[in-house]
C-alpha cells in the first residue's frame, strides 16, 4: 500500500508522541504510588474508591465513639466500683452497731463515720468526666445527678434518659447510666401495708439516725436494706463492666473492617509497583526502539541515489 | 524527416511538463490539502499514409488531479465522528476530576458531617462538639457551593467552546463561498484548478471537524453545505452564499444555535456530530444532569437534616430551628446553601419528649417515650357540617332505631367553635366527650347510651373508660380547667369607639346581654331546677295560659267620690269604662268584673279579684286574649288618689319574673303572743343594702300583721314591689324587685307574752345571686327607608289608614292610645314598642302593610343583662382620715372619726337613701360599694374633688375623684384574676332534678331553652388541647349548626407544653393525669398479660420494660433541660443511613452520580478510541490516493527525465538525418 511521505512523518511522531504520554504517565503513578492519580484515570473505578473512602470515615467515626464511650464508662466503673467498697464499709459499720455490746458513744462515733461515708457516696454519685459532664445525671449532663432539694433530702436530680450511640452499622450500645440505675431504692414496708420506695440516699440517712438513736430495729433494717443498695450498685458495676467488654470486642470488630477496608482501597487505588515499573520498561524499550527506527527509516529516499 | 523532429519537440515538451507536475508534486510534498497531479501523456493521431497509418508522436492531455470523492467524504464524515467524542472525553474527566475529587468532591464534606455528627451524639452537652458539628455543617454547604462553581466554571467554559466553534463554522463557510465565487468562472469541472479544489476540499474538511455536514457538488465543483440531514433545511453554504449561525439570543441558561441570527432567522436542526455536537452532547448527557442532581441532592440533604433538627431540643430547651436554607440568589440551589445556625447549643441533639420514673417506685419499670406525630387533622371530621352557625346552613341529625345517639362531628384539638342545636325533639341532648371518655358537656349518660356509644369507631380508645367527674364543671373542677359551657351564653362585648380625628381608642367593655327570641306562647312546665342561671338553680317555670294583669299600688283618694274611670285593650278589643263609683278596693272589684263582663258581651271570661291583703287587683282572662294598655285614669288629676302601677303577665314578663326571682324571708311557727304586750314591736331588714324598718306594730293577728306591714313596707319604699302575705300560716315578706334581703329581725314587744317570729327562712332572689337582670321587651322595627306610605297598617286591632308621612304615623299610633308607643331609634329605624311587654299584633292586610312586616302576634322578647353594681376597693387604698362624697352627697369630713372600714361602711350606709350607694366587707376584707337601683347602671361618684386653689384632694377611698360608671366597674371586675364567668357573663345552663317514682335523676333540657327562645350552644371557643367528640342523644331529629376558627393543634407542641402522669391505678389499671390542672385524662385497663406494657396516648407511645406496680407513675413531659441528651442526634447520625435520595442515601445518590459520569467518560474514551481507528483508516484511504511519496515522484522524475533525454536524442538525430541529407546535396 502506497503511504504518502506527510503521513509516514505524522505517523510516526504520532506513536511517539503515544509512548511519551505513557511513559509520563508510568512515572507518575510511580512517584504518587497511586494506580489512580485522579479519578479520570479510572472513571469506572472513581465510585468505588469514593465508597470506600466513606465507608472507612464511617467506621473510624465508630471508633472514635467506642473511645469516648469507653472514656466515660471507665468514670462510671470506678466511681461504682469506689462506691460499692464504700457501702461494705458502712454494712460493716452497721453490723457493730447492731451489736449490743456497743455504748451508745460508740454508736454516736460509728454514726459519724457513717454520715462521712455516705457524703463520700453523694460525691461519688456527682462524678463527673473528663468533660466536666456529671455522669449519672442522665441527660442533664451539667447538673449534679444528686443533690439536696428543697426539703434538705438528698434526691436524684437527673432524668432517667437511656442514651445509646452507635457503634457499628447496626450496632448500638449504652452511653450513660442513670444514677437511679445504679442508686437504687429499696422498697420498704410504710406500716400501714403498703409498700414504698425509699431513696437510696434516704436509705443511708435513716440508718445515721437510727445508729445515732440506737434504734436496734431500724439499724437490722437498714443492715438489710445495704444489702439491697449493694446490690444495686453491684448490678450497675456489673452492666457497665458488661458495656466495657462490648467496647473492647467491638473495637476488634471495627479494627478489622477497616483493614478490610483499606486492603480494598489499596487494591483498587494503590499502585502495583512490580507492573508498573515492568510496563515502564516496556514502554521505554519500544520509545528507544520507535526512535532509532524512525532515525532509520526516514534516511531512506529514492533521492538519495539519484544524482 | 520534418516529421520526426516534429515529433521529438512535442515529446520534449511533454515530458517538460510532466517533470514540472512531478517537481510541483515534490514541491508540494509538505502543503496540507494537496492533492497529487499525475499528467496523461497520449499519442497524436496518426498520418494516413496510402494505406497504413504513422504515429505522429506524444501530445500531454491531462494534468490530472488525484481525486477520490468516497474516500474524500468518508474522511469527513469520521472527522466529526472523532471530533465529536472529544469535548466529551475531555469535560467528562474534567467533571469527574471535580466530582470524584478528596478536597472537592461531596463525599468527604458528609463522611466529616456525618462523623461530627456521630461524635457530638456520644458527648451532647460539649459545647465544642457542638460548634465542630456545625462547622462541618458548614463544610457540607461551602462543598456543595464549590461543587457547584467549579460545575458552573464547567458551563462557562464549554459555552465559549461552542461560540468559538460557532466563529469557526462562519469563517470556514465564508471561505467556502469565496471558493465558490472562484469555481464559478469555469463551467466545467475539468476546467478548474486543481489548487482550488484542493482549497475546497481542505475547507469541507475542516469544516466536519467543526460539525457533521451534508454536501452537494454542482458540475463545476462548487459546493452547498448544509448542517441538516438534508439539503433543503439547515443550509449554511448556498452557492456563493454563507449563512452564518449565531446564538440565539431568545432563549438564556442555554446555549442554542439558530441560522443567520441576524438575517432571515432560521432554527437550526439538530446538530450531531463534530466539536459542536460534541460539546451539545455533553452540556446535556453530562453536565446538565450532574448539575441537576447536584441540586437536588443539596435540596434533600438540607430537608432532610432541617427534619431531624427541627424534631429536637436544643441546648436551650427550645425546638430545633432549620440548620440550612437555600437562598433564591443563584438558578443553582447547591450554590445557595447557607447556615442558619452559628451557636453551637442551638443545634437539636435532644428528644423532644421525655419520661421519668416516680422517685418512690416500687419497680424499677424502665419507661421510654417516643412521639409520631399525627398529619393535622381537619377541624372537624365530619365534612358536612360547615363554618356556619345560621340555623338554614344546620345538618339534621337523626336518633332512631335501636341507636340511641347518633354521632355529630369530632372536634379537632386547638380548634375553638361553638355548636349550635336547634329544632329538637324533646329530651335529645348534645354531648361532648374527649377520646379517653371523659364526658365534658351534655348531661350524664344512661347505662345503654354508654354501651353503645364507647367503640373505636365512634373516636373513642378502645380502652377508654366513662367518667362524668367533669361534666359541665367550671373552672377549676371543670375539664383541665377550661372554660367550656353547655346552654345559652351571652359574653362581655367591646365597644369601638373613635376619637375626634378617627383614631381608635381603647375598647369599653358592655355588660354581657342575653337575649331571647319572641316569646309568643309557654306551654311547657319547667321544673325546678331543671334550669340554672349564673350557677344559680331556677325554681319550677310553671305557665299561666290565662292573660293576667295585676294592679298594684291603687288607693282611694280623700276628696272624690269616683275617682277612677278605666280603660283597658282586650285581644285587639279597646273597652274604656266610665267613672267608678266604689270608694274600697272590694267594692271596686265588683264594680270592675260588672262593667268588664258587659263590654266583654257578657261572658264570664273575664276575672277581676283581689289579692296580696287585698291591696292589688288582678285582671284575669280565661280566655288568654293578650290585655293590654291597662289602666286606672284619675277623674280628677289633683285627687291625691294613685293608680298604681300594671303588670301585664305576658310570656316574656313571666320568663322576667322567674328568672329574677323574688327575695323573700318567711316566718314559720311564728306566735303573737298574748297579754297586754303581745305582738310585735319592730321589723327591720335590708334590701339591696338600704336598710327597713316599721316600728310601732299594732296587728295581734298574723293577716291583720301582714296587711300593716305590707301597707306600711310599700310607704316606705315609695312602690309596689313588697307584698306581704300569709301562706300556710306563715308569714311570707316578698321582694318582686329581688333586691337581696338581709339583717331580717322581727322583734316581739315582750318575748314573756310568748310572742315569737319562730324559725325564719330566708330566700334570695336569683338576680340578686346571679348578677343577672332579666327584663322585657316588645318592639317592632322597621327600617325607615323601607316604610312604604302608599299602604296601611292595623296595630292591636287599630287600623292606621292613608298616613302619609313618618311624623303622621308616629303621631297616629301614639296618639291612638292602644299601649304604643312609636318613635324612630337612632340606628334609622321606625321602632313600636308596648313599655308593658306585651305582644303586639299585627293585623292581616291584602296586599301587605306599611312596615312591610309579617302580619301576626310579635310577643315580647326577654333581654337578660349582667349587673355591674358592685365595685371593690382594696382595703389597703382606704384612708380613715380623709374626706368623702359619693354622688354628690357629704359622706365625711374632716375630722372623720372613723378608724376602721366597719366605721366608713356606716358612714356610707348612712346616707345610702340619698347616695343611692350601699357598702360592704367582701370575702377579702375589702370595701365593696354597690349601688342600689335595680339595673346597677347607676354611676358612683367619688369626691371631694378639687379645693378652692384647684388642687385635687384625696378621699376615703383613696380614688382619683371622678363618676364611676359601670362600665368602669365592669372593666374592674374582668380584670381581677382568675375572673368568674358569673360576674362578667350570662350563662343559662341545665340542671339537674329528681322526678317520678320511683325518683330518677332528670336534666333540663334543650327544648326547655328553646321555648324560652333561646338556642342551645356547645361553648368550647377558646379550643381544648384534646379531641373532643360531639354526639346527640335522644330520639329523633335535631340540627347542628357550628361556628368554628382557629387551626388544630400541632400535637408536638400542645403536648410538649404539657406534663402528663401515668399512674397505675391498680394491678390492670392506669390513669393519665394533667400535671397543671390535676384533670384525670384518661383511666385505662390494660392487659396484665402483656410482657411490655405500651401506652398510647395522643401519638405518644409509651413502653414499659415490664409491667409496674400499683402506686408507680410516670410522668411525660417535654423536654427542657435535657442538654446531654443525644436522641434527636442519633437520628441525624442514622440520615446517613436513610434512603431519602430515591431510595438512596444522600452519600450514595452522589457515589451514584460520580459512577454514572465516571461511565459515560470511559464510555467516551473507548468510543474515541474505536473511532480513532476508523479515522485512521480513512485517513489512510485518501492518502493511498491524493498523497505524495517521494520515492514514488523520484521514480516518475528518472522516467520522465529518460523519456525527454530520448526525445532529446531523437532531435539530435533527425538533425543529424537533416544536416547527412544536407551535405548530400
Amino acid at each position: 500500500m502506497k503511504i504518502s511521505t506527510t503521513l509516514y512523518f505524522d505517523r510516526s511522531t504520532q506513536m511517539l508522541g503515544n509512548l511519551q504520554s505513557n511513559l509520563t504517565k508510568t512515572q507518575e503513578q510511580l512517584s504518587t504510588g497511586l494506580q489512580i492519580v485522579k479519578p479520570s484515570d479510572e472513571p469506572d473505578k472513581a465510585a468505588l474508591v469514593t465508597r470506600l473512602e466513606s465507608e472507612i470515615s464511617k467506621q473510624v467515626s465508630y471508633q472514635e465513639n467506642l473511645k469516648s464511650v469507653n472514656i466515660r464508662l471507665t468514670a462510671e466503673e470506678t466511681a461504682l466500683k469506689n462506691t460499692s467498697e464504700v457501702l461494705y464499709r458502712i454494712k460493716e459499720l452497721s453490723v457493730q452497731a447492731a451489736n449490743d455490746t456497743l455504748s451508745a458513744q460508740d454508736r454516736q462515733s460509728v454514726a459519724l463515720e457513717i454520715s462521712t461515708l455516705r457524703d463520700q457516696i453523694v460525691s461519688l454519685a456527682n462524678s463527673q468526666d473528663a468533660n466536666g459532664n456529671y455522669l449519672f445525671s442522665g441527660s442533664k449532663a451539667t447538673q449534679p445527678a444528686f443533690s439536696a432539694d428543697a426539703t434538705g433530702r438528698i434526691t436524684y436530680q437527673g432524668d432517667h434518659a437511656r442514651m445509646k450511640v452507635n457503634v457499628g452499622d447496626s450496632r448500638r450500645m449504652n452511653l450513660n447510666m442513670p444514677g437511679s440505675d445504679a442508686f437504687v431504692r429499696v422498697v420498704r414496708d410504710d406500716g400501714k401495708g403498703n409498700r414504698v420506695g425509699v431513696d437510696f440516699f434516704q436509705t443511708l440517712d435513716d440508718i445515721v439516725t437510727a445508729v445515732k438513736n440506737s434504734d436496734r430495729a431500724n439499724i437490722q433494717r437498714g443492715v438489710s436494706e445495704i444489702d439491697t443498695l449493694q446490690t444495686g450498685v453491684s448490678e450497675g458495676v456489673a452492666q457497665v463492666g458488661a458495656d466495657l467488654t462490648v467496647v473492647d470486642l467491638q473495637n476488634n470488630v471495627l479494627d478489622q473492617v477497616v483493614l478490610r477496608l483499606k486492603t480494598t482501597r489499596s487494591d483498587v487505588e494503590d499502585l502495583d509497583y512490580t507492573e508498573a515499573i515492568t510496563r515502564m520498561n516496556k514502554d521505554q524499550l519500544a520509545l528507544e526502539a520507535a526512535q532509532s527506527s524512525f532515525a532509520k527509516i526516514s534516511q531512506l529516499s529514492l533521492f538519495k541515489y539519484l544524482s | 524527416m520534418s516529421d520526426m523532429l516534429g515529433i521529438a519537440s512535442n515529446a520534449i515538451g511533454a515530458y517538460q511538463r510532466a517533470l514540472s507536475t512531478v517537481s510541483n508534486n515534490i514541491a508540494n510534498v509538505n502543503t496540507e490539502g494537496y492533492s497529487r497531479q499525475d499528467v496523461v501523456l497520449k499519442d497524436s493521431a496518426p498520418k494516413k499514409l496510402a494505406s497504413m497509418y504513422i504515429g505522429t508522436g506524444v501530445m500531454l492531455q491531462n494534468i490530472k488531479r488525484q481525486y477520490d470523492e468516497f474516500a474524500e467524504s468518508n474522511l469527513r464524515n469520521s472527522n466529526s465522528d472523532l471530533s465529536s467524542q472529544t469535548p466529551m472525553v475531555d469535560y467528562t474527566k474534567r467533571v469527574m476530576d471535580i466530582m470524584g475529587d478528596k478536597n472537592v468532591g461531596l463525599s468527604s464534606a458528609l463522611d466529616a458531617f456525618f462523623a461530627s455528627a456521630s461524635e457530638l451524639s456520644t458527648d451532647p452537652a460539649s459545647s465544642v462538639l457542638r460548634t465542630s458539628f456545625l462547622r462541618s455543617a458548614e463544610g457540607v454547604a461551602s462543598r456543595f457551593g464549590e461543587l457547584s462553581s467549579q460545575l458552573d466554571l464547567v458551563v462557562t467554559e464549554t459555552r465559549q467552546g461552542l461560540e468559538s466553534v460557532a466563529a469557526q463554522i462562519n469563517t470556514l463557510t465564508g471561505q467556502l463561498a469565496l471558493i465558490n465565487q472562484s469555481l464559478s468562472r469555469s463551467s466545467t469541472l475539468e476546467g478548474q484548478p486543481a489548487e482550488l479544489l484542493d482549497r475546497r476540499d481542505l475547507t469541507l474538511r475542516q469544516l466536519s471537524e467543526l460539525v457533521r455536514t451534508k454536501v452537494a457538488f454542482t458540475q463545476n465543483g462548487t459546493v452547498n453545505v448544509s448542517l441538516g440531514a438534508t439539503m433543503t433545511e439547515g443550509l449554511v453554504v448556498d452557492g456563493q452564499k454563507a449563512r452564518p449561525i449565531g446564538v440565539n439570543a431568545a432563549v438564556s441558561g442555554k446555549t442554542e444555535f439558530v441560522l443567520d441570527p441576524y438575517g432571515s432567522t432560521e432554527p437550526l436542526p439538530a446538530i450531531s456530530g463534530g466539536l459542536m455536537g460534541g460539546y451539545q452532547a455533553f452540556i446535556s448527557q453530562v453536565l446538565e444532569p450532574a448539575h441537576k442532581n447536584l441540586d437536588v441532592l443539596a435540596q434533600v440533604f438540607v430537608t432532610e437534616t432541617n427534619n431531624v433538627q427541627r424534631n429536637g431540643i436544643d441546648g436551650y430547651g427550645q425546638m430545633g430551628q432549620d440548620l440550612f436554607a437555600i437562598g433564591t440568589t443563584s438558578s443553582h440551589s447547591a450554590n445557595s446553601i447557607s447556615s442558619l445556625i452559628s451557636d453551637g447549643l442551638r443545634v437539636a441533639t435532644a428528644a423532644q419528649f421525655r419520661v421519668s420514673e416516680g422517685n418512690t417506685n416500687v419497680t424499677t419499670t424502665r419507661a421510654t417515650v417516643k412521639f409520631t406525630d399525627k398529619t393535622p387533622a381537619t377541624a372537624l371530621s365530619n365534612s358536612s357540617l360547615v363554618n356556619n352557625s345560621n340555623a338554614t346552613a344546620a345538618v339534621t341529625f337523626k336518633v332512631d332505631g335501636v341507636s340511641e345517639y347518633v354521632p355529630v362531628t369530632a372536634l379537632s384539638a386547638g380548634v375553638g367553635a361553638t355548636f349550635y342545636l336547634d329544632d329538637m325533639a324533646p329530651g335529645q341532648q348534645l354531648q361532648v366527650m374527649t377520646r379517653d371518655g371523659r364526658q365534658v358537656l351534655g348531661r350524664g349518660l344512661t347505662e345503654t347510651e354508654k354501651y353503645q356509644l364507647f367503640t373505636p369507631l365512634n373516636g373513642f380508645e378502645a380502652n377508654a373508660n366513662f367518667s362524668d367527674q367533669y361534666l359541665n364543671k367550671e373552672g377549676a373542677l371543670g375539664y383541665r380547667g377550661l372554660d367550656m359551657f353547655y346552654g345559652a351564653k351571652a359574653e362581655v362585648l367591646y365597644r369601638q369607639s373613635f376619637d375626634g380625628n378617627g383614631v381608635s381608642l381603647k375598647s369599653e367593655p358592655i355588660p354581657a346581654l342575653l337575649q331571647t327570641n319572641r316569646i309568643t306562647s309557654l306551654t311547657k312546665t319547667i321544673p325546678s331546677g331543671a334550669m340554672q342561671l349564673n350557677g344559680v338553680s331556677l325554681a319550677a317555670l310553671a305557665p299561666n295560659p290565662n292573660s293576667e294583669a295585676l294592679i298594684s299600688g291603687l288607693s282611694f283618694g280623700s276628696s272624690v267620690a269616683a275617682p277612677f274611670s278605666f280603660k283597658a285593650l282586650i285581644g285587639g278589643q279597646k273597652i274604656e269604662l266610665g267613672n267608678f263609683s266604689a270608694g274600697s278596693m272590694v267594692a271596686l272589684r265588683d264594680e270592675l268584673q260588672a262593667s268588664l263582663r258587659v263590654a266583654d258581651g257578657g261572658s264570664a271570661d273575664i276575672k277581676v279579684s283581689l289579692t296580696n291583703n287585698d291591696a292589688d287587683i288582678l285582671i284575669s282572662d280565661q280566655k288568654g286574649r293578650d290585655i293590654t294598655n291597662l289602666t286606672f285614669i284619675k277623674v280628677d288629676v289633683a285627687d291625691d288618689s294613685n293608680v298604681g302601677s300594671v303588670r301585664i303577665q305576658s310570656g316574656a314578663n313571666q320568663v322576667v319574673n322567674w328568672l329574677n326571682g323574688t327575695s323573700r324571708v318567711a316566718f314559720s311557727g311564728l306566735a303573737l303572743g298574748v297579754g297586754a304586750n303581745a305582738g310585735f314591736d319592730k321589723l327591720s331588714f335590708k334590701l339591696g343594702g338600704v336598710s327597713y324598718a316599721v316600728d310601732n306594730i299594732a296587728a295581734l293577728d298574723i293577716d291583720a300583721l301582714a296587711k300593716e306591714l305590707q301597707t306600711q313596707l310599700r310607704d316606705l319604699d315609695q312602690a309596689a314591689d313588697i307584698r306581704v302575705i300569709v301562706e300556710n300560716q306563715k308569714l311570707v315578706i316578698e321582694d318582686q324587685a329581688g333586691r337581696s334581703m338581709s339583717d331580717v329581725n322581727l322583734e316581739p314587744k315582750d318575748k314573756t307574752s310568748g310572742a315569737t317570729a319562730g324559725v325564719m327562712a330566708l330566700r334570695q332572689s336569683v338576680t340578686s345571686q346571679s348578677n343577672v337582670l332579666a327584663t322585657s321587651v316588645s318592639e317592632i322595627r322597621a327600617s325607615v327607608s323601607t316604610l312604604d306610605f302608599s299602604k296601611n297598617i292595623n296595630l292591636n286591632g287599630q287600623a292606621f289608614n292613608g298616613i302619609a308621612t313618618l311624623t303622621g304615623l308616629i303621631q297616629a299610633i301614639n296618639d291612638a292610645d292602644i299601649g304604643l308607643m312609636a318613635s324612630v331609634h337612632a340606628s334609622g329605624e321606625l321602632v313600636i314598642e308596648d313599655t308593658s311587654g306585651a305582644a303586639i299584633s299585627v293585623g292581616k292586610l291584602t296586599g301587605g302593610n306599611l312596615m312591610n312586616i309579617d302580619a301576626g302576634v310579635y310577643g315580647a322578647q326577654v333581654r337578660m343583662t349582667q349587673v355591674a353594681r358592685d365595685w371593690t376597693i382594696p382595703a389597703t387604698s382606704l384612708d380613715f382620715s380623709r374626706p368623702l362624697d359619693l354622688n354628690g352627697q357629704t359622706v365625711l369630713t374632716q375630722p372623720t372619726g372613723v378608724t376602721n372600714l366597719q366605721g366608713l361602711i356606716d358612714a356610707i350606709n348612712l346616707k345610702s337613701e340619698q347616695t343611692g350607694v350601699v357598702a360592704f366587707i367582701d370575702d377579702n376584707n375589702d370595701l365593696k360599694l354597690s349601688t342600689t337601683d335595680i339595673k346597677g347602671t347607676l354611676t358612683i361618684s367619688v369626691g371631694p374633688g378639687m379645693d378652692a386653689d384647684g388642687r385635687y384632694l384625696s378621699n376615703a377611698l383613696g380614688q382619683v375623684p371622678m363618676d364611676y360608671d359601670a362600665g368602669y366597674r365592669l372593666k374592674a371586675v374582668m380584670a381581677k384574676t382568675p375572673t368568674d364567668p358569673i360576674e362578667t357573663d350570662v350563662r343559662l345552663t341545665f340542671g339537674s332534678y329528681l322526678q317520678g317514682d320511683p325518683e330518677v335523676l332528670t336534666y333540663g333540657t334543650p327544648a326547655d331553652l328553646a321555648q324560652l327562645g333561646l338556642r342551645t350552644g356547645v361553648y368550647v371557643e377558646d379550643g381544648c388541647p384534646d379531641d373532643l367528640l360531639l354526639f346527640v342523644t335522644g330520639k329523633g331529629s335535631a340540627k347542628v349548626a357550628v361556628e368554628y376558627n382557629g387551626e388544630p393543634d400541632n400535637m408536638r407542641d400542645s403536648l410538649r407544653s404539657q406534663s402528663l402522669t401515668v399512674t397505675f391505678t391498680a394491678s390492670d389499671r392506669y390513669t393519665i393525669t394533667d400535671d397543671k390542672t390535676g384533670t384525670v385524662l384518661a383511666d385505662r385497663y390494660f392487659d396484665t398479660n402483656v410482657l411490655e406494657p405500651t401506652i398510647d396516648f395522643q401519638g405518644l407511645h409509651i413502653k414499659l420494660s415490664h409491667a409496674a406496680s400499683v402506686g408507680d407513675s410516670f410522668r411525660i413531659d417535654g423536654n427542657f433541660d435535657g442538654i446531654g441528651n443525644n436522641v434527636n442526634m442519633l437520628d441525624m447520625v442514622g440520615l446517613a443511613k436513610t434512603p431519602v435520595a430515591e431510595g438512596k442515601t444522600i452519600n450514595n445518590a452522589y457515589i451514584d452520580q460520580i459512577n454514572s459520569v465516571g461511565n459515560l467518560s470511559q464510555q467516551a474514551l473507548i468510543t474515541q478510541e474505536a473511532l480513532q481507528v476508523v479515522n485512521d483508516q480513512a485517513i489512510e484511504a485518501r492518502d493511498k490516493v491524493v498523497g505524495v511519496n517521494l520515492d514514488d515522484e523520484a521514480a516518475a522524475l528518472v522516467r520522465y527525465q529518460q523519456a525527454y533525454q530520448a526525445a532529446a536524442k531523437a532531435l539530435q538525430v533527425s538533425g543529424q538525418l537533416f544536416d547527412a541529407i544536407v551535405q548530400i546535396s
